[in-house]
């Protein structure tokens, strides 16, 4: 799509056309079968995925193999999740704000909106959120483990103490749920380090925390820069096809004329007069034939492409249709530049708009 | 249906998203984009009820297409647009033209953003670059990111406890993350369910919902009974879950002939849900929890209680209003048409 995307300016054709694709022996296929398409291995990444997953998991349970804890007979949700009952909360809360509050329930946001510097002088709003609805973890079943990480139950978000030191850096705005803290280490740290059978100091498990939380960013960014990077190869032959055809880059007009034409071939046999008369399923006949095609961000009639003023394709799907042409050609880089919009003085600079 | 229905065009621009304010049971927003998303701008309408029908307040266009929304729920008059080109804007309504924040991390389209419904000082959003991302309003930079691995096309909290978040992906699987649990487990992931695995249990007579894995397109959380939640996608079957036993599914929902694509709960009714598909009809069920148990099956077959058929094309986007007497509806449609209609005939109807 747009800058800072990979996703290509029509991969959202993929996406139609896989969601049409519901037949079970396709789906089977695509997940199990040697010969999927190119634009039908959402498994390739699942299964890619996975081995990332394993990989990532292996960098955390290098320290703490806490997959048998979470993953193992017990289960914290049945106890996190005894709620009140019967109780409507969401509507419940929802009701609570029913009056309108001109001045915002929140007053940093209006502060924000307007000055979003103004909120580096502000203690955190998060730490001072209510959670009334918070089931107490107290309630949860014990859960018996012989590592030197408390249940899930004994964990609980609390902001930090006044005067002692922010584990997450300078920002004083910091989401002090990120730490994981657990209130019974905050109110009897000796006792707790008693129960389990260490002498650490309450600093000492701080550090240990924060190191944990330190490795886990490092793992993230290299599980992400790995998905980034890493294409599913299972056999030489989709190695063959994936060297082709790139799996998620933008489409050109053969490959999208072919994901068009899978998808119209998908609704078929459907004889309602709803998709017969259907504008999109109209569009995607007329992109499979290469009738229209995408040039500088807009979808125009392949006949007149080679005109120095192309005619915007009308997908007549509705009245009065309004395109925004593009400005010029250098605004007009791929998807989401067709019409360049003015910063706004109060946006903080960022190249995504 | 004879329901009264109300009708607004985003000429122009096809709807993918349309949420009730939960402040205002007047104001609507609704997230679309140009050529059905494949190609063009997005554009958010923040629209009215008022005398005249349903009139615009205010737009704000964005350079990709818009997939999702989410109002505020610590201010009445901003809210989230998630965005084709990975970012999420947070818009107030008193701002004309611009957004007041920009999120951009997401390496690819952002296709569902949600906002904590308990603290309400944080919001969740969810990306095909394979992550969930947690994010406060006050902050650039996100607070925490889930590592899913396949596009996940929706996120959502859960509506009694701010530390859990759902969400539903292409692997066909239902993961639950507790954020309390420490990160090196798993990265806060305790419970990964999949969806089409049909369980332990026979199903009920008559009922036979594929078991191939498919691509989870939606998915929300019960507003009364917070351990269960709704899920669908390409197989066309809905499925509701009790997380505490994932073994399988509670009930199943069978009726649509192409991808659900959006899914409701009531916030009025425990057992009520509704649901938008790419067969361009909107259908209104029961899951069957309120209803005698007739099969020997503890899977309890869903009841289908009424169908929406004005929509022309795909139906992809629904809301309830959470005012008034309960059952009003919002739904949207690549026909470019927001129509907001009354379901309690059908609610009623069932007997």
């Amino acid at each position: 799509m747009a800058e800072g995307s990979k996703a290509g300016e029509n991969s959202a054709a993929r996406a139609f056309q896989r969601h049409f694709d519901s037949h079970p022996a396709a789906q089977h296929d695509r997940l199990h079968g040697p010969s999927r398409s190119n634009d039908q291995r959402f498994a390739s990444a699942w299964q890619n995925s996975n081995q990332a997953n394993a990989e990532f998991l292996q960098h955390q349970m290098g320290r703490l193999d806490l997959e048998s804890a979470s993953r193992g007979s017990v289960s914290p949700i049945p106890s996190l999740l005894n709620g009140p009952g019967d109780h409507p909360l969401l509507h419940d809360a929802r009701i609570r704000h029913h009056e309108p509050q001109h001045t915002g329930v929140f007053p940093a946001m209006h502060t924000a909106a307007r000055d979003p510097f103004a909120l580096g002088a502000q203690s955190s709003n998060i730490n001072q959120a209510p959670m009334s609805s918070v089931v107490q973890p107290s309630t949860l079943p014990n859960v018996s483990q012989a590592h030197a990480v408390p249940a899930f139950g004994a964990h609980q978000f609390q902001p930090a103490p006044p005067g002692q030191p922010q584990l997450w850096g300078r920002d004083t705005r910091q989401f002090n749920t990120m730490p994981w803290q657990p209130a019974a280490l905050q109110q009897q740290p000796h006792a707790l380090s008693q129960d389990l059978g260490q002498s650490m100091e309450h600093t000492t498990h701080e550090e240990i925390r924060a190191a944990h939380e330190a490795d886990f960013d490092k793992a993230m960014a290299e599980w992400m820069a790995q998905q980034a990077t890493e294409e599913p190869v299972t056999d030489s032959t989709e190695a063959s096809e994936q060297a082709a055809e790139p799996q998620e880059g933008p489409l050109g007009d053969n490959e999208l004329a072919r994901v068009a034409q899978q998808l119209v071939e998908s609704v078929s046999s459907d004889e309602s007069e709803k998709f017969r008369k259907s504008n999109f399923v109209d569009l995607m006949r007329r992109i499979a034939a290469q009738e229209v095609v995408i040039r500088d961000n807009n979808m125009v009639e392949a006949s007149q492409t080679d005109s120095t003023a192309p005619a915007v394709f009308d997908s007549g799907a509705g009245s009065g249709t309004e395109h925004i042409p593009p400005t010029n050609a250098a605004g007009s880089k791929g998807k989401g530049k067709a019409r360049a919009f003015p910063r706004s003085p109060i946006i903080e600079s960022d190249d995504s708009m | 249906m004879e329901a009264p229905m109300l009708e607004f065009r985003t000429a122009g621009f096809n709807p993918y998203a349309v949420k009730y304010s939960p402040y205002y049971d007047s104001r609507i927003a609704v997230a679309s984009a140009a050529n059905y998303g494949i190609v063009g701008n997005g554009r958010l309408f923040c629209l009215g009820l008022g005398p005249q029908g349903i009139q615009v307040e205010r737009t704000f266009d964005t350079n990709d297409a818009q997939y999702d929304i989410a109002w505020s729920e610590i201010n009445e008059n901003q809210l989230l647009a998630a965005c084709g080109d990975g970012s999420i804007k947070l818009y107030d309504t008193n701002v004309p033209d611009f957004p007041v924040m920009n999120f951009h991390e997401h390496k690819r389209e952002t296709f569902s953003v949600a906002w904590s419904p308990v603290t309400k000082d944080t919001f969740a959003s969810s990306s095909w670059d394979g992550t969930v991302k947690i994010w406060s309003p006050a902050r650039k930079d996100s607070i925490k990111t889930l590592p899913i691995g396949n596009c996940t096309y929706s996120t959502s909290y859960c509506p009694s406890n701010p530390h859990i978040i759902s969400a539903v992906s292409t692997d066909s699987h239902l993961r639950i993350f507790d954020l309390r649990t420490p990160v090196s487990a798993q990265y806060h992931l305790i419970n990964k369910i999949p969806v089409h695995t049909p369980g332990p249990v026979p199903l009920p007579p008559g009922l036979a919902p594929p078991a191939m894995p498919a691509e989870v397109l939606t998915h929300d959380w019960n507003k009364y009974n917070d351990s269960v939640i709704a899920t669908g996608g390409v197989d066309r079957a809905i499925r509701t879950f009790d997380i505490r036993n994932p073994t399988g599914p509670t009930s199943i929902m069978m009726g649509h002939n192409y991808a659900v694509r959006r899914l409701a709960w009531s916030p009025h009714a425990r057992d009520i849900l509704i649901s938008a598909s790419y067969d361009m009809t909107v259908r209104l069920w029961t899951d069957g929890s309120t209803m005698a148990q007739e099969a020997p099956s503890p899977i309890k077959p869903g009841v289908q209680l009424g169908v929406m058929n004005r929509h022309t094309e795909f139906a992809v986007g629904l809301d309830w209003c959470l005012f008034g007497v309960g059952g009003w509806v919002a739904t949207v449609g690549w026909d470019e048409r927001v129509l907001l209609w009354d379901a309690n005939q059908l609610i009623r109807g069932r007997g």
